[in-house]
């Protein structure tokens, strides 16, 4: 048997996570690490089950729960992951090849906004 | 024995503790350790300084009743509550010190745990997920409070032949005006990480804080005001490896997400990118009030503004297909 965590690791690319897996989630049955454990749930249930069922409620506390569900609210405000091997890509495009006057004089206009 | 003796700090956090200042290396997995206990002190902290404040009172008390002892001494002229009343005052007042002094030491080990939450732990969460579990952390942070001590960028002034602008208040002609302004970099949280993919991430995340002091003529006075005005701004340089990510060898652009550079250096891509975030955080005083002297950096950097920096950098990029 493969005794491995069966989630996903990673925020801008996602990767196995392959940690030694300590439990089986209740609800879904996939073998999770520790830190795929959601603490909310006394660690019964992995987190992606554990976000379905607080849907709506905000963690008080930033933890392995916070990472997971924002996440998933990262992802939905538009930014695609890059999961290894398997990406889609459109805007790899429009940039401006001019000589190099990169300036970092922030300070001149600070009051822009 | 405080309570705070009790929770065994290691010289590592008490320094931070002492200093709000940090610069080391850690797995991701010992700093929310680290950060996770600093946190904690805040209650007990609280716990002692409420003790100490307790046991001063008591010491102010004995004192207080020793000098009742005096006066009634000399009353009924008797040498002996004379004598009692002297050791009760300084007894007192001896008690009273060193739970003053005590308190204030304590008090140094105060730390703003909701800021450490909600700016310092989810950066480290995040990183953590990008990273192996062994790899180190760099982080530079300085929680210490912020008034006109960073870099000067920009400083302007003016001052009037009647006017002093050191000594506030002080009278002077009329129509007379001036004033101080200063740009200022508060840096307060930069740092290194190394990913899993080869992606090495350098950060600086830190304030632009601009103070103005004006001295206005207001009916034959002075009206003194002290503004600043502070955003946050992210720089970035992300260097990704060529064997995994495709980009230009070359390339800038302007735009609201963020300025940014890209150039390639051996194997890897350079990407500088650089963002100021709108959000502005406004602090007023006048000389009712006196000067503010200390101001907390950070106030308006919140967790996605990092993460969009950096997402753009993983945006620009694409696996490349046909691996070096």
């Amino acid at each position: 048997m493969n005794n491995l965590c069966q989630f996903k690791r990673g925020f801008f690319t996602l990767r196995a996570c392959n940690r030694p897996a300590s439990k089986q989630c209740e609800t879904c049955g996939k073998l999770s690490c520790q830190y795929h454990l959601s603490a909310q749930s006394q660690m019964r249930l992995c987190v992606d089950c554990a976000q379905k069922q607080n849907q709506g409620k905000s963690t008080s506390y930033y933890d392995d729960d916070w990472v997971y569900s924002y996440r998933s609210w990262y992802y939905n405000t538009g930014y695609h992951p890059y999961r290894f091997g398997n990406r889609d890509y459109t805007s790899f495009e429009n940039y401006d090849d001019g000589s190099d006057d990169w300036d970092d004089d922030y300070a001149g206009d600070f009051y822009d906004s | 024995m405080t309570a705070l003796e009790e929770k065994g700090l290691t010289r590592f956090e008490e320094d931070f503790l002492r200093s709000k200042v940090v610069n080391d290396r850690k797995t991701a997995d010992q700093w929310l350790k680290f950060f996770d206990k600093i946190i904690n002190v805040e209650s007990i902290v609280a716990d002692d300084i409420a003790r100490f404040t307790g046991h001063r009172t008591i010491g102010l008390g004995i004192s207080a009743a020793g000098f009742l002892v005096i006066v009634l001494g000399i009353g009924l002229q008797l040498a002996v509550l004379l004598l009692v009343g002297a050791a009760a005052v300084l007894i007192g007042l001896i008690w009273a010190a060193v739970y003053h002094f005590k308190k204030s030491d304590i008090s140094s080990f105060r730390v703003n745990s909701y800021f450490v939450r909600e700016k310092i732990l989810p950066v480290i969460f995040i990183l953590r997920e990008e990273m192996a579990d062994d790899a180190p952390i760099l982080l530079n942070i300085d929680l210490g409070c912020f008034y006109r001590r960073g870099t000067l960028l920009q400083h302007t002034n003016f001052k009037s032949d009647s006017l002093s602008l050191t000594d506030v208040g002080v009278p002077a002609g009329s129509n007379t005006l001036g004033f101080d302004d200063g740009i200022y970099k508060n840096a307060w949280f930069s740092g290194e990480a190394g990913f899993v993919d080869g992606t090495e991430l350098r950060w600086d995340i830190f304030d632009l804080v601009k103070f103005a002091e004006d001295v206005i003529p207001k009916r034959k006075r002075y009206k003194i005001k002290w503004k600043s005005k502070y955003k946050t701004l992210v720089e970035m340089e992300i260097s990704m490896p060529d064997k995994i990510y495709e980009l230009p060898d070359k390339a800038k652009q302007k735009s609201d997400e963020g300025d940014y550079r890209i150039k390639k250096s051996g194997d890897h891509y350079l990407i500088n990118i650089e963002r100021r975030f709108d959000k502005t955080g406004i602090y007023k005083s006048d000389n009712t009030y006196g000067p503010f002297e200390c101001e907390d950096g950070g106030k308006t950097f919140e967790i996605k503004n990092l993460l969009d920096v950096l997402g753009l950098a993983y945006q620009l990029a694409r696996p490349r297909k046909n691996k070096k």
